[in-house]
């Protein structure tokens, strides 16, 4: 039996695909403990298949989540390294999973689900995104922040007790606000980002029980809006802490 | 090959207009700039497959809307 609020969670990081998902997926983990979770998260070189193994019989985790390149019947970890396939999709009995990556909730996911999954959250086709390649930073990054924030959606609605269902809505809803923006944007990358949206958005999945928690806790906020980001993500806190010791700084060497 | 010429030659005009800086990732193959794109597209090889996929499933919905 899975144990609520515990949190296992992969995240790839070695090239830049996956440099985007790591710093992203790594901000919103850092939400858990103000929602009473306990994360462990196998972070770049140990995010493997023995690691994952091992975590999920010692955690026991009632929320999974997968970051990293995927296909229709695997999901991979650091350097690509196979963590989940058909051979040991029945770590994922009892528990909610989300593989935030390409193609996995064509034969994975159902894979998953038939194996005693209890949901399933991926995609079932490629997870597209474009990044400015000279961003000052990844988290904001003026194009991938529309899709990574509609991605980390699902598990920032889970953490908050919401059900898979309102998870996934919060998730769609997300990628709906970036293309109603897009649409009336007159930014010459709009028709890239649409396409890009669109596809996203269509194919994400939500496979098994819509009505599944992974806390009892409910401390629902409104989804998470790309242009109002990383507010939301509790970097608030820090810039302002850092705002506010700038200015001590500053006041303390004028009086020396 | 699944797609037609004139698919490819759609999709590749779309991408001309990608500017210098922006690039695309595509989560299980990599991230790839304007130049790759194109070199993609002109292979007709998967990663050309997976943008035409994208773009002609874009115009099929705004058709579709339409």
């Amino acid at each position: 039996m899975a144990i609520m609020k515990r949190v296992l969670s992969t995240v790839a990081n070695f090239e830049l695909a996956t440099y985007y998902l790591h710093d992203w997926a790594m901000m919103t983990l850092a939400t858990t403990g103000r929602y009473g979770l306990d994360s462990t998260v196998l972070e770049g070189w140990m995010a493997n298949e023995y690691r994952y193994e091992t975590n999920i019989e010692s955690v026991d985790p009632r929320f999974v989540w997968l970051n990293g390149h995927g296909d229709i019947d695997r999901l991979a970890g650091q350097n690509n390294e196979i963590i989940l396939n058909l051979g040991n999709v029945n770590t994922l009995n009892g528990r909610v999973c989300y593989a935030f990556s390409c193609l996995t909730a064509q034969q994975l996911g159902p894979g998953a689900v038939n194996a005693g999954c209890d949901c399933y959250i991926g995609y079932d086709e490629t997870f597209v995104f474009y990044l400015d390649v000279n961003a000052f930073s990844r988290i904001t990054d003026k194009y991938a922040k529309w899709f990574m924030v509609p991605g980390m959606q699902i598990p920032l609605s889970l953490f908050q007790g919401k059900t898979t269902l309102h998870a996934y809505g919060d998730s769609q809803y997300v990628f709906d606000y970036g293309i109603d923006h897009w649409t009336e944007s007159e930014d010459p990358m709009a028709p890239q980002m649409l396409a890009a949206l669109n596809q996203d958005k269509r194919s994400q999945r939500l496979l098994g029980s819509i009505s599944e928690i992974i806390t009892p806790d409910q401390r629902f906020s409104p989804p998470s809006l790309p242009d109002q980001v990383p507010w939301q993500f509790g970097m608030d806190s820090l810039i302002a802490l850092t705002l506010i010791g700038t200015i001590v700084y500053y006041f303390i060497r004028e009086m020396i | 090959m699944p797609y037609s010429q004139e698919e490819y030659d759609i999709t590749r005009a779309r991408f001309e207009a990608l500017p210098e800086n922006v690039g695309i990732a595509i989560l299980g193959y990599g991230t790839f700039v304007k130049q790759d794109v194109l070199t993609h597209i002109d292979a007709k090889d998967v990663i050309g497959d997976i943008l035409v996929k994208l773009q002609m499933n874009y115009l099929r919905t705004l058709k579709t809307i339409k």
